[in-house]
């Protein structure tokens, strides 16, 4: 079809921050397709050079009001590693538990509140108030909430934790409380399943676009990995030295964006639920296994837009899991211990989670306890690249539909990845008039 | 008793955004002067999250940076109903969903408190751990407007 377009959405909604998407079409012709990140450059770490170590922690937990648990593990991690601290089997179960947490909290707000209206034809989730689907709305805030109320448990607070330091946690929760929260997370289990299928009533709305690429998370054999593993890639496998990050990860710098590219083998890769969905599938529990099925959802997919099947599935696996490690607990009797002393006041350490939208890096280097080097990699930006690649060989798919539904189908392939821009701010304009 | 909550909002890391933290540990480190209904979160940069904390309060009190056209400093506080988020000459934005905006469906099941903004106008939202130094000399006279707000509540 021969025809102009010119798409331009300033601020794609829904999405965590601010980027833009420019589609310029002559005579059917696609003259510019860029997905642009427009946001200043944040320098955070170069707040954390001159700082002591437990300020790290604390300090790289206010990057990001969504991934603050993922960020403070990171940091920890990286402290942890830089000055051989080990901690104890009950601070490795209370941290999985915490990464669970923000995962649940993370994917069912994603699902839940931005993306599955785009399923349901409408523009926000606030329409859902009042309609037939005010029933699953409810639902899922009743999910967001325990995930909330399982984050303040175990952390000290929703957001930005108080509880996760170095060495250990300040403070656990008794056995009474992590005997509710077992009930809660098996009361969310029908739920999670009623919403699901609602979502899979709509699936059919759901793009059919693939696009091969390369799928980069942790992987282990312990477990679906999140809070420890060797860093993973679908088309070359597992890398055992952790400390070669940057052969696997390689930023670079693009004209378009503020916020920094990468890519290893091809010219981009993807990270987050669908890639580590891709890589690890075989080790989710029974109940996410089974939701899976239903949308007949297998590795390796390569629809983008399948990622937020993934952080389904995954939220499904959240809760089995959370229970499995608060029976561990309960088991081995919970109780309130020592700090870990670091064994050295000078070294390097490298940090690595998986966080809601894909793999963290911290990468610290501390001198007499001082922080005098750091480097973060953070999810997003290892996905633009691959947003961009997305778009150029989805437009010539679509091109014979409206320009609304050109924007829409482009929005929500954005929306797909999660991206989590900048959510570091948090700054309200009013105009009393 | 009714019970209220005061919630300190921002990112620390951003300059005068931080102005809502700084005010919230100042007042949790004298939180024994005040009544036992009260009670102060640091929510930083929680967005929607943090309306499942609503839930529990009669009244929220938010503390925030907000831009309305004024001194470094200034500030101003107001209550947060349909006339404010409704009305068109009002403009609320924020980075993240309009947590205003979210607050509506709270509303629709029965679960929204009574909501108050204490708003800081800030100088300057950089990346830098610390405010400006406006916004750090007028904290005191910041602090004795904001308690008696406070007290109103009781």
């Amino acid at each position: 079809m021969i025809k102009d377009l010119s798409v331009n959405v300033h601020h794609i909604t829904r999405v965590e921050g601010h980027g833009n998407i420019i589609l310029d079409v002559k005579k059917g012709e696609i003259k510019q397709i860029q997905w642009q990140v427009p946001e200043a450059p944040r320098f955070f770490e170069a707040m954390l050079r001159g700082r002591h170590y437990d300020e790290l922690r604390p300090i790289t937990s206010r990057i990001c009001g969504i991934c603050s648990i993922g960020h403070s593990l990171a940091s920890l991690k990286a402290t942890e590693d830089a000055l051989d601290i080990k901690i104890s089997d009950q601070s490795q179960i209370l941290r999985r538990l915490a990464i669970n947490a923000e995962n649940m909290q993370s994917h069912i707000l994603h699902i839940g509140y931005l993306t599955t209206p785009d399923l349901l034809d409408l523009g926000s989730v606030f329409p859902l108030v009042g309609s037939k689907h005010q029933e699953t709305l409810l639902k899922i805030i009743k999910l967001h909430r325990i995930s909330n109320e399982m984050s303040d448990l175990i952390c000290g607070r929703t957001t930005h934790p108080i509880r996760l330091v170095v060495g250990g946690f300040s403070m656990v929760p008794n056995k009474k409380q992590l005997t509710d929260l077992r009930k809660k997370l098996e009361d969310s289990i029908n739920p999670i399943k009623e919403v699901a299928e609602v979502i899979l009533s709509v699936a059919d709305k759901i793009p059919d676009f693939t696009r091969e690429t390369e799928y980069i998370g942790l992987s282990s054999d312990e477990e679906y990995a999140l809070y420890d593993g060797c860093i993973n890639s679908t088309d070359t496998g597992a890398f055992k030295n952790y400390k070669d990050y940057k052969k696997i990860m390689q930023e670079y710098i693009v004209s378009q964006s503020t916020a920094k590219y990468a890519k290893h083998v091809r010219k981009s890769y993807m990270v987050g639920a669908l890639a580590r969905y891709n890589l690890n599938s075989k080790q989710l529990h029974p109940l996410a296994q089974e939701i899976a099925k239903m949308f007949e959802f297998k590795p390796i997919c390569f629809n983008p837009f399948m990622n937020n099947i993934a952080q389904l599935v995954e939220f499904v696996h959240n809760i089995e899991d959370s229970m499995i490690q608060v029976d561990k607990l309960l088991k081995k009797g919970i109780k309130e211990e020592k700090l870990i002393k670091p064994k050295k006041d000078t070294g390097q350490g490298i940090g690595i989670v998986e966080v809601p939208r894909g793999i963290l890096l911290h990468d610290y280097t501390i001198k007499n306890n001082i922080c005098t080097k750091a480097n973060c990699i953070i999810p997003t930006n290892q996905n633009h690249a691959n947003i961009q690649h997305d778009m150029e060989e989805f437009v010539p798919q679509i091109l014979d539909k409206s320009e609304k539904e050109i924007e829409l189908n482009l929005e929500m392939l954005v929306r797909a990845y999660d991206p989590c821009i900048s959510c570091s701010t948090h700054y309200l304009k009013v105009k009393f008039v | 008793m009714k019970k209220i909550g005061i919630i300190g909002l921002g990112n620390p890391l951003r300059q005068d955004d931080g102005i809502g933290i700084k005010l919230i540990e100042i007042l949790v480190k004298k939180k024994n002067r005040f009544a036992q209904n009260i009670e102060f979160i640091d929510g930083g940069t929680g967005g929607i999250s943090l309306i499942h904390l609503f839930a529990k309060f009669d009244i929220v009190l938010l503390i925030d940076a907000i831009d309305f056209n004024a001194k470094p400093g200034d500030f101003k506080f107001f209550k947060i109903d349909d006339k404010i988020y409704s009305d068109k000459n009002i403009n609320f934005t924020t980075h993240e969903e309009n947590i205003l905006n979210v607050l509506k469906i709270f509303e629709k099941i029965d679960e929204k408190p009574e909501l108050y903004m204490f708003g800081i106008q800030p100088k300057k939202i950089d990346f830098k751990n610390k405010l400006t130094k406006e916004l750090e000399n007028k904290i005191e006279l910041i602090l004795i407007r904001l308690e008696e707000k406070i007290k109103t509540f009781l």
